[in-house]
């Protein structure tokens, strides 16, 4: 605290100056006045920065990307350049609502726009497969060309892909399957090149990447480099992977089995 | 560091003294209030450091905005923090929340210039408090919904209405 002299800490108790009663006891004056309305719409559409900020990040993307950011020019900007905004993307309520799947995808798609490679979480429910749910989290340029649902839409360019489920979802939205995932993103992105892959958030020790897994990662043909975070692969499975990444030049797993392992 | 000399002193009904500081409104009306308040504002707060003759002026904030704001800044300062999880820690939880909710019964205007005034005084949980009620307010509302709501003009030009449509439609590639 700022220092304080002790002859101001002692001086006379006094009421504030100029007949001010004193804040607590200050009725709250609760009518609009007219100058108020007038001014009301420029208020409110340029509020502080930090405040609409706030604001819009009590909301669900949904809400932003239907309805906040349509509002006024000032409400635009932070909405869709805020990273924070669209570091973590949860759309899943949204399926609930019934809103066209389409609507829900595209939702999806500018949503993943907008997180422009610092998005890190992204979880929607799948438009046509309720299963499939994933945490998705990928390195830029990768994202802007991903798309949440592999399934529907492919990811052609992706190069560099991340994969890990997120375990809170399980009990939620019923079974979610790594392998499945790992095989549909096969199938879904011809060109990767990259992947990085754990059950949950990146940390081993939350299970195991083993041989269902494998068969997916092994369907991915363009492999150069590939991680594993948490390890249950059997010898099989491993063949398996190798057998199918034929260009494989770099193979991360951990807890190691192999380290840094260069062509075959 | 100077000394403090917009701060004054106030008997507390324990009989003790409590240092108190005045803030000025925009429209000259001074508030005294005890330095506790005060200082969860962080903008009071530097200023009290920084000492000063007559009082802390606040040029952005006007009386009746300044009041409430007070009144949100004593309510909180003024209760202690009991021993976590003691039946009298819950009431004062309970308490607070209550008076939470009651002081965010105000007309749009107000809740806006309070909006203005905690960001400025960086209060941040008056901050929270406004923008989690103005977050819930326009939840699940479209964009005329909010406003209709705020008296917010549409200032989007056709073709950048149809732009962020389009956009959003990911009709694009």
């Amino acid at each position: 605290m700022a220092t304080s002299s002790s002859s101001s800490r002692h001086r006379r108790p006094r009421l504030a100056e100029q007949g001010q009663p004193p804040a607590a006891q200050v009725p709250r004056m609760e009518g609009k006045c007219e100058e108020d309305e007038e001014e009301e719409s420029r208020d409110w559409a340029e509020l502080p920065r930090d405040a609409l900020l706030s604001v819009l990040r009590r909301l669900d993307q949904a809400d932003v990307l239907m309805g906040a950011e349509h509002v006024c020019r000032p409400w635009r900007r932070p909405a869709q350049e805020e990273p924070d905004q669209w570091r973590g993307v949860d759309l899943r309520g949204r399926v609930a609502l019934a809103s066209p799947a389409g609507a829900l995808k595209a939702m999806a798609y500018a949503a993943a726009r907008r997180g422009a490679g610092r998005c890190e979480a992204f979880w929607v429910k799948g438009v046509r497969d309720d299963s499939f749910v994933f945490f998705l989290s990928c390195k830029a340029p990768a994202l802007k060309s991903l798309r949440p649902h592999l399934r529907d839409t492919g990811a052609p360019h992706a190069q560099d892909l991340e994969l890990s489920l997120y375990s809170g979802a399980a009990t939620n939205h019923g079974l979610i399957n790594l392998a499945e995932t790992c095989a549909v993103a096969a199938e879904a992105c011809p060109l990767l090149n990259r992947l990085r892959l754990s059950r949950y958030r990146f940390d081993w020790r939350s299970g195991g990447v083993g041989d269902g897994e494998a068969v997916g990662i092994a369907g991915m043909r363009g492999l150069r480099s590939l991680q594993i975070f948490g390890n249950s692969l059997s010898n099989a499975g491993l063949a398996a992977i190798l057998g199918g990444c034929a260009g494989l030049e770099s193979l991360d797993i951990y807890p190691p089995l192999l380290q840094r392992r260069d062509g075959r | 560091m100077a000394a403090a000399d917009s701060c004054d002193g106030i008997s507390t009904s324990g009989g003790g003294w409590e240092k108190t500081v005045t803030l000025v409104s925009s429209d000259d009306a001074r508030f005294e209030v005890r330095e506790a308040a005060a200082s969860l504002s962080q903008t009071v707060r530097r200023m009290i450091r920084a000492g000063g003759d007559g009082g802390i002026p606040l040029p952005k904030v006007d009386a009746r905005t300044l009041s409430t704001v007070l009144e949100y800044c004593n309510k909180h300062a003024a209760v202690p923090a009991p021993a976590p999880e003691s039946s009298s820690a819950e009431a004062a939880a309970v308490d607070l929340e209550w008076f939470d909710k009651e002081l965010m019964h105000v007309d749009l205007a107000t809740l806006c210039s309070l909006i203005r005034a905690a960001d400025y005084l960086e209060v941040a949980g008056l901050l929270d408090l406004t923008c989690k009620t103005v977050a819930d307010m326009i939840k699940s509302k479209t964009a005329e919904e909010i406003r209709q709501m705020f008296g917010i003009q549409n200032d989007f030009t056709p073709e950048e209405e149809e732009q962020l449509s389009r956009e959003n439609a990911g009709v694009f590639e």
